[in-house]
């Protein structure tokens, strides 16, 4: 009986394998060996403090962040990891098989590993995030984890933190930079433009006798404000560029002229998100907003030059008549015109190529 | 966004631990700029490391200063002269020497740093309490930033004042007799006679049971004496 009685609880303490029983947050229940389950911290403590675990009705809840799928991968590292037998490279090739899966994944099992208090996993999967997470900029890395932009127009706007003095961080500052002022210059530009705006005082019927065209005065002198206000725009403008040049005179000024240019801000916008790739300088997108600013070029120009100036537009009028037939038929073969991105010269002006798709090419330039 | 993003619903202690294991600022820089989250979680990454070195970077006195005080748990601080010339000047290493931190700092180097004058070390030093470790060679600090060194420094082991040839035997003499844990001084390149540092090393025998390596420039080898 004696012998019977020590059978039993050899058998019992040496055969016999013991488990624990583990609940997900989703209520389902798992058997788990006990060497692989103590191999968590967190489950170890469970068991010697409070004795969980012993049976099904008795199973230790495991954290909400541990859901079963996550559970049995954590299980697959601890079965691997607590038996001593492997060799280093074992264990690495091991590791490095192991996370081997999207970054969805790796974020629960990052997650499920800490709440599990698995130092060595958490590490392992910290280790892989870092190396997605190294060599992006912002926008690709809320790209890859699909995460909100909560940063502020204006904290987009401010001073990246040079810390290493990153040459391309210190391109955007500067871009940056010229873009914060410009918008201020525009904001007081439009105060004054509004306080000199005179007040219309004239009846209605002078104001439908002008509508109707017998005001020719008025017309006129409409014209000539217009054309005040282009020319106070593109001196603004000018400015505001000599301004920029010589507040970068330390640094050779990385951007063309044309960047100086008021009307590119939707091309300033566009790239105020891109923080620090070079390549990421914003490309002058054509948009509707695009307006020539050199629309009364000829006011200031000798009469004689002038009527050279007529002669040739009427030429070049008639040649453009006489073979608009031609043009026309052209179009209807269904090649439409379309338009080519601007390209800017060494000398800063641009050129605005618009293109009969596979026949020839005609320039517009503007400086 | 309609669903939250996973990498979202980590604790932000989870997040910084990740930012640690960052090698280079300029990605720490980048992830700061994601979201207000990460820009949290890369300030805990700075006060969980232990250890700072901006060795290849180029740092000014501004960022080096605000980098050194978010990281409180700091006890290694390495500034040495990049391969782009020294940026930090003693305005930087006053601000850096109200930082938390450097009560707790066991080991400081500003190697080659030939912005920097004793004005700055002294008020860097004076502050420490712990340093066992220095390393100022290549500086052009003089025997004054020495006498503090040897008031504040008690448990000094090991500095290196490779190169620093404004510095005298008065100043070493000083050391050795206030730093009674000193075990290792490299003084390869400094003007002291060979004579002065045979003094040093009795001197040092005398006053203490410990032995003092002598690495200096008339030697090849360590001397050794016990």
């Amino acid at each position: 009986m004696p012998f019977s009685i020590f059978f039993f609880f050899f058998f019992f303490f040496f055969k016999m394998k013991s488990y624990i029983w583990l609940q997900t947050v989703d209520g389902s229940i798992q058997q788990v060996e006990e060497e692989v389950a103590m191999f968590c911290p967190m489950i170890c403590q469970e068991v010697l403090q409070t004795g969980m675990g012993s049976s099904k009705n008795y199973a230790i809840s495991l954290p909400q962040r541990v859901n079963p799928a996550i559970l049995g991968l954590i299980l697959d590292y601890c079965r691997f990891h607590q038996v001593p037998g492997h060799s280093n490279k074992e264990r690495k090739t091991f590791d490095e098989k192991f996370i081997r899966m999207d970054t969805k994944k790796l974020c629960e099992l990052t997650s499920a590993a800490d709440s599990l208090q698995l130092k060595p996993l958490v590490d392992l999967t910290s280790r892989a995030l870092a190396r997605i997470i190294e060599g992006k900029t912002p926008e690709e890395i809320r790209e890859t984890f699909h995460l909100p932009d909560d940063l502020t127009e204006e904290e987009k706007l401010e001073p990246l933190r040079n810390i290493t003095d990153d040459p391309r961080i210190r391109l955007l500052n500067r871009l940056y930079a010229r873009k914060r002022k410009e918008l201020k210059e525009r904001k007081k530009l439009k105060d004054v433009e509004v306080e000199e705006e005179p007040k219309d005082e004239r009846s209605v019927e002078d104001l439908l006798s002008f509508i109707n065209g017998a005001d020719g005065d008025m017309k006129g002198t409409r014209t000539n404000k217009n054309k005040k206000k282009n020319r106070r725009r593109k001196d603004h403008a000018k400015d505001l560029s000599s301004k920029n040049e010589n507040e970068n005179d330390k640094d050779l000024n990385p951007l063309p002229s044309a960047y100086h240019n008021v009307y590119f801000d939707n091309a300033l916008e566009a790239s105020a998100s891109k923080h620090s790739r070079m390549q990421n300088l914003p490309a002058i997108s054509f948009s509707p907003k695009f307006e020539f600013i050199d629309g009364d070029v000829d006011d200031d120009l000798d009469p004689a030059m002038k009527e050279e100036l007529d002669r040739e537009v009427e030429d070049f009028a008639r040649r453009l008549n006489s073979d608009w037939p031609e043009r026309m038929q052209i179009l209807s073969l269904g090649q439409d015109r379309r338009l080519v991105p601007i390209s800017i010269n060494s000398n800063g002006s641009t050129h605005l190529y618009t293109a009969l798709a596979g026949n020839s090419i005609s320039k517009v330039s503007g400086s | 966004m309609d669903v939250e993003a996973e990498i979202d619903r980590l604790p932000i202690d989870l997040l910084a631990h990740i930012f640690v294991l960052f090698t280079s600022f300029t990605d720490l820089a980048q992830a700061s700029g994601v979201c207000k989250k990460w820009k949290q979680g890369v300030k805990e990454s700075l006060a969980r490391r232990h250890n700072l070195s901006f060795a290849g970077w180029k740092m000014d006195d501004d960022s080096t200063a605000r980098l050194v005080y978010h990281a409180y748990n700091l006890t290694k601080l390495d500034i040495p002269r990049s391969r782009w010339g020294c940026q930090i000047t003693d305005a930087g290493l006053l601000r850096i020497s109200f930082a938390k931190c450097i009560s707790n700092l066991t080991s400081i180097s500003l190697w080659g740093l030939t912005g920097i004058t004793d004005e700055g070390v002294v008020q860097l030093i004076s502050r420490t309490r712990s340093l066992q470790h220095l390393n100022v060679g290549g500086t052009f600090i003089t025997d004054e930033s020495l006498f503090v060194i040897a008031r504040s420094c008690p448990k000094l082991e090991t500095i290196v004042l490779w190169s620093c040839r404004h510095v005298t035997e008065s100043g070493l003499f000083a050391l050795v007799d206030q730093c009674l844990k000193l075990k290792s001084m490299n003084v390869w390149g400094t003007r002291v006679p060979e004579e002065c540092l045979n003094n040093l090393l009795i001197c040092k025998s005398s006053s203490s049971d410990k032995s003092l390596k002598l690495d200096c420039m008339y030697r090849m080898a360590f001397k050794v004496l016990k």
